[in-house]
């Protein structure tokens, strides 16, 4: 099976100790299924729009909803959110960004870019829990992407 | 009339002002002096007129008493020697040939007014008894003078002399008549005057008997001027008259000839005695023209040159103003315009450097704003994810592994928790003091009471227990809504927290407005703090607490001091230990308190 083929829900971060506590929230939520991580930005991007090693899906497959750290190697998240909304295959998958910094600047340049929503990754692991579990409620079974 | 009183206040009109103080008194005073000339010398003619008058009545007078000598020399003879009419007819006319064209004729008279004898051919038989001058020599006077009349033997004009002949008894026995040619005055009256000088004799009549001096076409038996008529009473006059046949007014005397009853004048034409005066006075006022002139040009020249000057200063003045300040200006012309161009031209260097200054300062200022955005931005990243990762793998330890760890194992991971949470708290407090620092002011007006009830019930959200609130006048402010608010929120937020647990907590939050400031105060009934050490209260990271105590990072009030400080107020606080505290903020009133902002 090619890699990346079914994906629900893509998880772009480059901290492998915030992706495993990302996994484990996501895990606690069970919404950890047909996940997948890409690392950096260049990555990402290669996947969104199956390029490279991901040449083998298809872009309209998904994900579902999109997970994106802001501060990436090679390409910055700004940039692949910015990629995302300018392909019309991609502009419509939710994108939630997390991130560490509650800086101004990026919330209202994501915001800019229709982001769907904004999460600051909290030092409290609890508190993360919770905010994913609100959030995997909302887009995975709440909010029905539109059919295309 | 606005002119008058704007127009001194151009240059212009300055040096218009300044060219006729100087020129004015000098006119005056040249004026002036001419003008006493002008009487000195119609003072001098009027004295030398009346001696010269008085000279020609003296003459005539004395030529008048030779004649009657010689008529009484005469008579003499004629009574002595008794001769026949033919004889004496014979003496006369050889005594008249002796005496030259002035005397006409002499005759002898009977005292019944009968000529016997005449040396004018046509006199002899004529009577003369009714002539005034007859009948004077009759009565009692020795001789008489008649005024200009009609020779009753040719028709001619002339004056005659009467000289009576007495016996020892002072009867009249005869009298000798002189004709005199008035015509031929000059011969004896013979006086120089200078320019158009006149003199002339006036009979009782006050009709004109002799004029001389140069021919202007009055004739013998013309009435004579006022003055004559004024002179006849007796008295000697001087004065201005207007002489018949002639264009110019005389300047004159007119002076009695007391013995005869006649007047003697003269006089000379007002214009060629005020001649030199006028001649003077206008190549004077020619001169003062042609200096005026010059002045007045020399004036326009200098003037043009100094306002182009001027022009040229306040075009420089104008350009600096408009911030052009490369622009410079050498005025060499004028040494004092020179010397502020020069002064204008080191002002704008002087500025130019100062404003590299700023600019310098402004550049190693954004630098170091963006190098402090960076440093937090970092801090804000780099910083908490390590953090995270502590907190959450020893959370994934407790609840993994929680069957193999007993209560100490579950407590220290617990401690390590809460001290990552602790720094990730101070951190964010670091970075929301820094953030109040570099943020841009935006001044609004501000409904104080509104936000006070907002920031209250943010603070008191998660409260089981939720303070009184009491609301005092709360007056609008000028100010950042966003940094006011967070000042109240961490205000409100310490209140809060310092009367949890007390019995009965309250909180008062009151307002007032003096005219200059408008003072805000958050008073509580906690624990307060002792006075001693409210010096370290608006410090970053000082607490007057212990940790176990309250909790707090101790940045919350230094970001209120930013907040107000950046307002341009100032904030203080005053408690006891056990009976509350108050915090006061103080905002300027009707002023903007910081306006310019490095951080853009």
């Amino acid at each position: 099976m090619t890699p990346g083929t079914d994906v629900e829900i893509l998880l772009i971060e480059d901290n492998p100790n915030d992706v495993e506590l990302a996994l484990r929230a996501l895990k606690k939520n069970h919404l950890a299924n047909r996940l997948h991580v890409v690392k950096d930005g260049a990555e990402a991007l290669d996947f969104i729009f199956a390029r490279g090693q991901y040449s083998g899906r298809s872009v309209e497959a998904g994900p579902k909803v999109i997970l994106l750290d802001l501060k990436l190697p090679k390409i910055d998240g700004i940039d692949v959110l910015r990629a995302i909304r300018a392909d019309d295959r991609t502009k419509s998958i939710p994108v939630v960004v997390l991130t560490t910094s509650s800086e101004e600047r990026d919330i209202v340049e994501t915001y800019r870019l229709g982001v769907n929503s904004y999460i600051v990754k909290p030092v409290n692991f609890e508190k993360f829990v919770d905010v994913v579990r609100e959030l995997g409620f909302y887009w995975l079974v709440l909010n029905q992407p539109p059919r295309y | 009339m606005g002119w008058l009183t704007r127009f001194p206040r151009t240059l212009k009109g300055l040096l218009l002002l300044l060219g006729i103080g100087a020129i004015g008194p000098l006119l005056v005073l040249v004026g002036g002096a001419y003008w006493s000339w002008y009487q000195t010398r119609m003072d001098v003619e009027y004295r030398f007129n009346r001696e010269f008058a008085r000279g020609v009545g003296d003459g005539f007078l004395a030529f008048a008493h030779a004649i009657e000598q010689q008529a009484g020399s005469i008579g003499a003879a004629i009574q002595t020697a008794q001769w026949s009419v033919e004889t004496t007819t014979a003496f006369l006319e050889l005594n008249e040939r002796s005496m030259g064209a002035i005397v006409g004729s002499y005759s002898w008279v009977d005292p019944e007014g009968r000529v016997l004898a005449s040396s004018h051919p046509r006199a002899a038989g004529l009577s003369v008894i009714d002539r005034p001058y007859f009948q004077a020599v009759l009565r009692e006077q020795d001789w008489a003078i008649s005024d200009l009349i009609r020779s009753r033997a040719d028709q001619a004009e002339i004056v005659v002399i009467a000289r009576a002949i007495k016996d020892q008894k002072a009867a009249v026995r005869g009298v000798v008549l002189v004709e005199i040619r008035p015509d031929r005055l000059g011969s004896v009256l013979r006086r120089n005057r200078p320019g158009s000088g006149r003199f002339a004799l006036f009979d009782r009549a006050g009709r004109l008997v002799y004029r001389g001096g140069p021919s202007v076409g009055a004739s013998q038996g013309d009435p004579g001027d006022p003055m004559v008529f004024q002179a006849l009473s007796g008295k000697e006059v001087d004065g201005e008259f207007q002489p018949t046949h002639e264009r110019n007014t005389h300047l004159g005397s007119r002076v009695p000839i007391t013995e005869i009853g006649w007047v003697a004048g003269a006089s000379r034409p007002k214009p060629e005695v005020i001649a030199p005066v006028y001649t003077s006075a206008s190549y004077s006022i020619i001169a003062a023209v042609l200096v005026l002139a010059a002045a007045i040009l020399m004036a326009t020249l200098l003037n043009r040159r100094i306002l182009r000057g001027v022009d040229i200063l306040r075009e420089h003045a104008a350009l600096l103003g408009a911030g052009h300040l490369e622009h410079r200006v050498d005025l060499p012309e004028i040494q004092e315009l020179g010397e502020l161009a020069k002064t204008f031209n080191r002002m704008a260097e002087q500025i130019m450097k100062h404003q590299r200054a700023v600019k310098r300062t402004n550049q190693e200022l954004l630098r170091s704003n963006r190098e402090l955005e960076s440093f937090s931005y970092s801090v804000s990243h780099d910083l908490r994810a390590p953090l995270r990762a502590i907190d959450g793998f020893s959370l994934a330890i407790v609840e993994d592994y929680s069957d193999r760890l007993d209560d100490e194992g579950r407590r220290l991971l617990n401690i390590i928790r809460t001290n990552a949470q602790r720094l990730e708290r101070l951190i964010d407090d670091l970075l929301a003091y820094s953030r109040v620092g570099r943020k841009r002011l935006e001044f609004v007006k501000v409904n104080v009471g509104k936000m006070v009830r907002d920031a209250f019930s943010e603070q008191t959200a998660a409260l089981e227990e939720v303070p009184s609130l009491e609301l005092g006048t709360l007056p609008e402010a000028f100010a950042d809504p966003t940094l006011l608010r967070q000042a109240f929120a961490n205000l409100l937020g310490n209140a809060v927290k310092f009367t949890k647990d007390r019995p009965s907590p309250r909180i008062r939050v009151s307002g007032s407005a003096n005219g200059e400031e408008i003072i805000y105060s958050v008073e509580d009934n906690g624990v307060g703090f002792d006075m001693r050490y409210a010096g370290k209260l608006f410090g970053v990271f000082q607490r007057l607490h212990r940790a176990d105590e309250f909790e707090g990072t101790g940045v919350g009030l230094a970001i209120v001091e930013q907040i107000v400080k950046r307002h341009g107020g100032r904030v203080w606080a005053e408690a006891e230990i056990n009976r509350g505290a108050t915090f006061h903020i103080a905002l300027p009133q009707n002023q903007a308190g910081e306006t310019h902002d490095t951080g853009d």
